[in-house]
């Protein structure tokens, strides 16, 4: 139940970024979390297929690379994910009959994963330089089996005695949530706390983005 | 996060304090113009692109973002690529979302009978006539008045390089000196389209190449480090020829 | 999305510029871009940078019948991915022509030339046997990819190691990391592809970049190993031309050469990670924050961030004022909503907890002195009775 003080301490991996990664991409980033690491790359506006054209909207289109084998469902999820996501925080109004791809490469997996390809498509959004209502930030974080302690930013070692995992995103403007994914069993007072430890925790991806666009925007 | 003039911004940040300079004399307050990367929600103004903002007087508000695919905007010059000539018009590529039409009439001293000698391939340097959201984009290689002015087809002697959009802007930037470093000591020719494309032509293969890496190089040196930049090619320059 | 055609202008120029003996970025003309390998943190995963150019391998294996014709030898898969990361034009979904040769090319290079020592991933003869799989992934085009990937799936290969079995009759035994040690793959020789372009004045350059292919009239790619042992050989017109001369011959000493110490460097790298591996009790140890710069403009390293969160709190939503003067508000807040909660429950909880509450406020003037965990501690322990 409730513990009475007021604050905790909780860690978050290392976050590490390359932008402009790729030569080949309107928008590159290669993202890591710990050892979780995603490369993203944006392509668009650019023509698109008369099937999937949309006359009054940008069509959005992921791929998610994994990387052995060929996509599996699981992987699906992420690009559906990760659609609906981006759909929400680009304005899809102002490029009419044009389409953007949005390419992820899975690189490794410690944990994660989910909220490490929201980032790093969000980041390579805004190196693409299209424009956004908001960014969005996603973070995860488990219900410990036994203690039930909400652990943030989990990686493989801790997620092997999860009782339950979540994935949410949040806008930057009021921290609301854009996606929400979770796996296992919990109960609505865990899942609550665990909303809210992750909305405050979204701050620092926030600052994170804010750093790495403060960097090279003086010189660009 | 709200913010003001001069800070890096991020989409969904909310502006401060926009105010428009109220000129003596004048009773009308004049209006407040939003440039790239800002727009208004209500009352309130959002920033959507990454960058810094900036404010131009009288009450002009841009957001400076780095990005290398373009969209086309009215008025601006391109570098483009024929890929096809069909009927009246050739399509042309400037590397945005649709191909751009170029009228056969719209050249300097074009006629039904007198057409423009233009292969699928050859480059040109033309202006943007329509560019709009829901529409094709429309090229012209005249002005106003009918004449060329330097707009055209550009010759195939030269080469053509890609940059980002940013780069375009900064090196077209009144106040940035490369152009002119780059210039005192050799000779070259130059087109930079707005769409991230640069034709470049100098005297010999090897000053392109160095031209050209320069302007490349450019992309992450501030204006003050340019002056160093050039010496180091000019330097290398020597040593080849 | 079609790709962005190819002008007149840098046509003129390329060929000017291979005629001339220089190249777009300052290399001789069979002078090499050069390579950088980082390893992931599994075995047999590495990411290789060709200059621009960039694949991802990883090896991964699992148990299969073997086929009928090799009852005693293990399968190897190459799949060569051709994703719209590495350039617009490429399609998802269906593999393309492109992503066909070159998955053609590295089986002629890695499978056929019988480089991988097959039998010794043999379990039960006719019954299981190891089946390699090799998925590359190319995430930046800007030419020779047949090169970047051949030095990936090399790498990927020696890096790699398989769980340990032990076959008692009927049964196998696949071993955990923590039981046995992981094996190497058994590798007899060690091929690289090592690729050329022709140009239309008949000058040949090595390791060509995007615009170069798009320029060249013929191609040429060598799969060498470090015993100068030619392994696979591809020739190919990409135009009409007669111009193209006798290349092979006239290459293929330099590629020998270059392919030696190709593999010679490829080699030291999967030594240095797989001993720093072996010397450490946890083998997680992911190269890949290597691959990122520290000083470049556009990337950041950033350290464990270590926050303190506010902690939730159901009554939050009521009260925020509340909550902020002290503790023991805290506990009538909570009891307040817990007594809304469980209005059903006897009365007699609430009087329970009130009295406890009460007790609490006394104990907390009490340890006000102490420490906070401690302090901490006896609210839990309250808490607790009250459920």
């Amino acid at each position: 139940m409730v513990e009475e003080d007021t604050e905790i301490d909780c860690v978050l991996r290392p976050m590490n970024c390359e932008i402009n990664l790729l030569s080949r991409s309107d928008g590159s980033t290669m993202f890591m979390q710990g050892d979780t690491t995603i490369v993203a790359g944006i392509n668009g506006p650019m023509e698109v297929k008369s099937q999937k054209m949309a006359y009054d909207k940008l069509s959005i289109e992921v791929t998610y690379t994994p990387l052995t084998g060929p996509a599996k469902v699981d992987d699906r999820l992420i690009e559906t994910y990760i659609r609906e996501s981006c759909e929400s925080a680009i304005l899809v109004s102002l490029h009419p009959n044009t389409m953007i791809c949005i390419n992820l490469q899975e690189v490794q997996d410690s944990g994660g994963l989910l909220a490490c390809a929201i980032n790093a498509s969000c980041l390579a959004l805004i190196n693409s330089g299209l424009s956004m209502k908001f960014t969005i930030a996603a973070v995860s974080c488990m219900i410990e089996k036994e203690t039930g302690k909400i652990i943030m930013d989990p990686d493989n070692t801790q997620l092997k005695n999860a009782k339950a995992e979540f994935t949410y995103a949040f806008d930057s403007i009021n921290k609301d949530i854009v996606c929400c994914h979770s796996v296992g069993r919990f109960s609505q007072s865990e899942f609550l706390a665990s909303v809210d430890k992750c909305k405050q925790v979204s701050q620092f991806i926030f600052d994170f983005y804010r750093e790495i666009t403060k960097k090279y925007a003086n010189t660009v | 996060m709200e913010v003001s003039v001069g800070d890096v911004v991020m989409p969904g940040d909310s502006l401060k304090d926009i105010k428009s300079t109220k000129k003596e004399g004048k009773n009308e307050r004049e209006n407040v113009i939003l440039g790239p990367g800002l727009r208004r929600e209500g009352d309130k103004v959002y920033v959507c692109k990454a960058g810094i903002l900036k404010r131009r007087d009288p009450a002009v508000y841009y957001v400076d973002s780095y990005q290398k695919r373009y969209i086309p905007s009215r008025g601006e010059n391109v570098v483009g690529i024929v890929t096809q000539k069909s009927g009246d018009i050739y399509k042309v590529d400037v590397g945005a979302s649709e191909q751009a039409t170029l009228s056969y009439l719209a050249f300097e001293g074009a006629t039904k009978k007198n057409r423009p000698d233009l292969q699928v391939g050859d480059v040109i340097y033309a202006k943007m006539l329509v560019a709009s959201k829901d529409m094709e984009p429309e090229l012209v290689c005249v002005d106003s008045q009918g004449k060329e002015n330097e707009l055209g087809v550009l010759s195939s002697d030269g080469m053509v390089f890609t940059c980002s959009l940013s780069l375009v802007r900064k090196l077209l930037n009144p106040e940035c000196p490369l152009f002119r470093i780059l210039g005192r000591n050799q000779a070259y020719e130059l087109a930079a389209g707005m769409n991230g494309r640069i034709w470049i032509k100098a005297r010999s293969v090897q000053e392109t190449i160095a031209a050209a890496n320069a302007i490349l190089a450019a992309e992450y040196t501030v204006a003050s480090e340019m002056q160093k930049l050039c010496a180091r090619i000019e330097k290398t320059l020597l040593l080849v020829t | 999305m079609r790709e962005v055609p190819l002008t007149n202008c840098e046509r003129n120029f390329v060929n000017k510029c291979i005629e001339e003996e220089t190249r777009l970025d300052g290399r001789r003309l069979l002078q090499p871009r050069p390579v950088k390998i980082y390893f992931g943190s599994k075995w047999g995963c590495c990411m290789v940078s060709l200059g621009h150019t960039k694949a991802i391998a990883q090896v991964s294996c699992d148990i299969r019948q073997p086929k009928t014709f090799r009852p005693n030898e293990g399968t190897i898969y190459i799949n060569v991915e051709l994703a719209p990361l590495a350039a617009q034009h490429f399609e998802s979904g269906r593999q393309s022509e492109a992503a066909i040769l070159i998955s053609r090319q590295l089986e002629k290079c890695f499978k056929d030339s019988k480089c991988v020592d097959l039998e010794s991933l043999c379990i039960v003869a006719d019954k299981k046997v190891w089946s390699l799989r090799i998925d590359i992934n190319i995430i930046n085009h800007d030419g020779n990819l047949i090169d970047c990937a051949s030095i990936a799936v090399l790498a990927a290969l020696m890096h790699f190691h398989r769980p340990d079995v032990t076959s008692t009759g009927e049964e196998i035994i696949i071993h955990p990391a923590s039981e046995k040690d992981f094996l190497p793959l058994t590798l007899f020789h060690y091929p690289v592809c090592v690729s050329f372009i022709t140009f239309e004045n008949g000058n040949t350059i090595m390791d060509p970049t995007y615009i170069e292919e798009r320029v060249g009239v013929a191609e040429l790619t060598l799969g060498m190993n470090s015993y100068r042992e030619l392994c696979s050989l591809h020739f190919d017109y990409l135009t009409k031309t007669m111009t193209v001369e006798d290349v092979i011959s006239a290459v293929s000493n330099h590629a020998a050469n270059y392919a030696t110490k190709l593999v010679q460097d490829i080699k030291e790298a999967v030594a240095k990670d797989v001993q720093s591996r072996y010397k450490k009790d946890d083998s997680d140890t992911s190269r890949f924050k290597e691959s990122i710069q520290t000083n470049k403009i556009t990337t950041m390293i950033s350290d464990h961030i270590s926050i303190k969160l506010q902690k939730w709190d159901e009554t939050m939503i009521e009260d925020h004022a509340e909550i902020e003067n002290n503790n023991k508000s805290c506990i009538i807040k909570h009891e307040e909503g817990s007594a809304e909660l469980i209005s059903v429950f006897d009365d007699s909880i609430n009087k329970e907890e009130s009295f406890n509450s009460t007790y609490d406020s006394d104990s907390d003037n009490q340890c006000l002195e102490l420490s906070n965990p401690e302090k901490k501690h006896i609210i839990i322990d309250l808490v607790d009775d009250s459920d």
